[in-house]
């Protein structure tokens, strides 16, 4: 267990892949008018009135700051359970929706740059796919290719 | 006291004290990542907010392009310029009383002029109706298509397909239906729309609907007591 946990490649290849799609993911958000954003949100039907706008300006700043520190290696213990809850929001959003039957037009995942199309189960399983990794970050024993090792020399 | 202990307990203490000045340091080091981190975090954000509000064109700087359905003179006291979306619910609360109590000044006292920002993934037949909406212009009856569209939105925006709904429309205020209905399937009507949506991007427009009063960005729906308002404190 410890010898996958320490994988350096395989940590080191997380990290880029969750990085550059949170990253990405925040810039396509940030891009787009946050009304349009705020509108995919109350799609889900999830969140009060209230908040979806306050959600919508603060999400792609989590996904822009927390993508960017994993990509270079910094607080990734910090930024693997960020970027989980944020994942685990969505799969519960998209979960939620598909129980109650709500017809998504477009999951929103990446802004309105790329319309995914893809159908809610489709995304579910792709955002529990994409778990995999930010949970292997977060109990990961390596610190290879990390800024983080490097500031703390 | 320490001239007390042993020759071993001396160097266990002495092992313990590197033991506690490297903890320390390493304590040191996080703490100055930490600081240097959220230095670096703030600077980006920054960064991102000032480029994006240098980017953001100013009201002053994008020029009309005089085929904006307008009221009044454009020499006005009060300048007041709308992008709207048709199949919007607050839109449609904003425009009617803003059209309303727009007929309440002269033309010298507020100048208006309506443009399209149609949210095409949100609202599937905003652009249509924008596009119909240019097409009465074409014919001179924007503010009677504009209202009848707000008026009826409930009427059109969930249709698979608006377009005869529409020309009924223009039938009801007698415009050619012929050209209407060549109108809105012409390329260059729906460029117009486009144009405007482009517009409202350049100037950062995130929702509908949004008003420049006098270059002042005012975004929401008012009701009539709002407007005028709104309107008088800029023409005390």
């Amino acid at each position: 267990m410890d010898k996958f946990l320490g994988n350096k490649y395989l940590f080191l290849f997380s990290r880029l892949f969750i990085g550059i799609l949170f990253l990405f993911s925040g810039i396509t958000k940030m891009m787009e008018p946050v009304a349009e954003f705020a509108l995919q949100i109350e799609q889900y039907a999830l969140l009060p009135q209230v908040l979806v706008t306050p959600f919508a300006i603060v999400l792609p700043w989590v996904e822009l700051v927390f993508g960017g520190l994993l990509l270079l290696g910094i607080w990734v213990k910090l930024d693997s359970i960020i970027l989980g809850l944020t994942m685990l929001s969505f799969i519960i959003a998209i979960s939620q929706a598909m129980i109650r039957g709500i017809g998504l037009t477009d999951c929103g995942c990446f802004g309105e740059v790329i319309e995914v199309g893809e159908t809610p189960g489709k995304v579910l399983l792709r955002d529990i796919a994409f778990m995999l990794p930010i949970v292997y970050l977060f109990f990961s024993k390596t610190k290879f290719f990390s800024l983080d090792r490097y500031l703390l020399k | 006291m320490e001239e007390r202990l042993t020759k071993r307990e001396r160097r266990e203490l002495k092992r313990q004290q590197k033991a506690d000045s490297e903890v320390s340091e390493v304590a040191k080091k996080r703490l100055m990542r930490n600081i240097f981190v959220v230095i670096g975090i703030i600077a980006v954000i920054l960064i991102i907010v000032i480029v994006r509000a240098v980017l953001t064109k100013d009201i002053e700087s994008i020029s009309s392009t005089g085929n904006d359905p307008s009221v009044g003179n454009p020499d006005a006291r009060v300048v007041i310029r709308e992008y709207s979306d048709f199949e919007c619910p607050a839109c449609r609360t904003s425009a009617l009383s803003l059209a309303k109590v727009v007929q309440e000044y002269s033309a010298d006292e507020v100048y208006f002029t309506y443009n399209d920002f149609p949210i095409i993934q949100l609202h599937k037949n905003s652009q249509k109706a924008a596009i119909a909406a240019q097409c009465a212009n074409k014919q001179e009856k924007f503010w009677e298509y504009h209202d009848r569209l707000f008026l009826d939105q409930a009427g059109w925006k969930e249709l698979e397909d608006p377009r005869d709904k529409f020309i009924a429309y223009a039938n009801a205020f007698e415009l050619d239906s012929d050209m209407f209905a060549v109108c809105i399937d012409e390329e260059q009507t729906k460029y117009l729309v486009e144009e405007d949506f482009n517009e409202a991007r350049e100037l950062d427009i995130n929702s509908t609907p949004t008003y420049f009063i006098n270059g002042i960005r005012y975004v929401g729906a008012k009701d009539e007591n709002g407007w005028r308002d709104l309107i008088d404190s800029f023409l005390k």
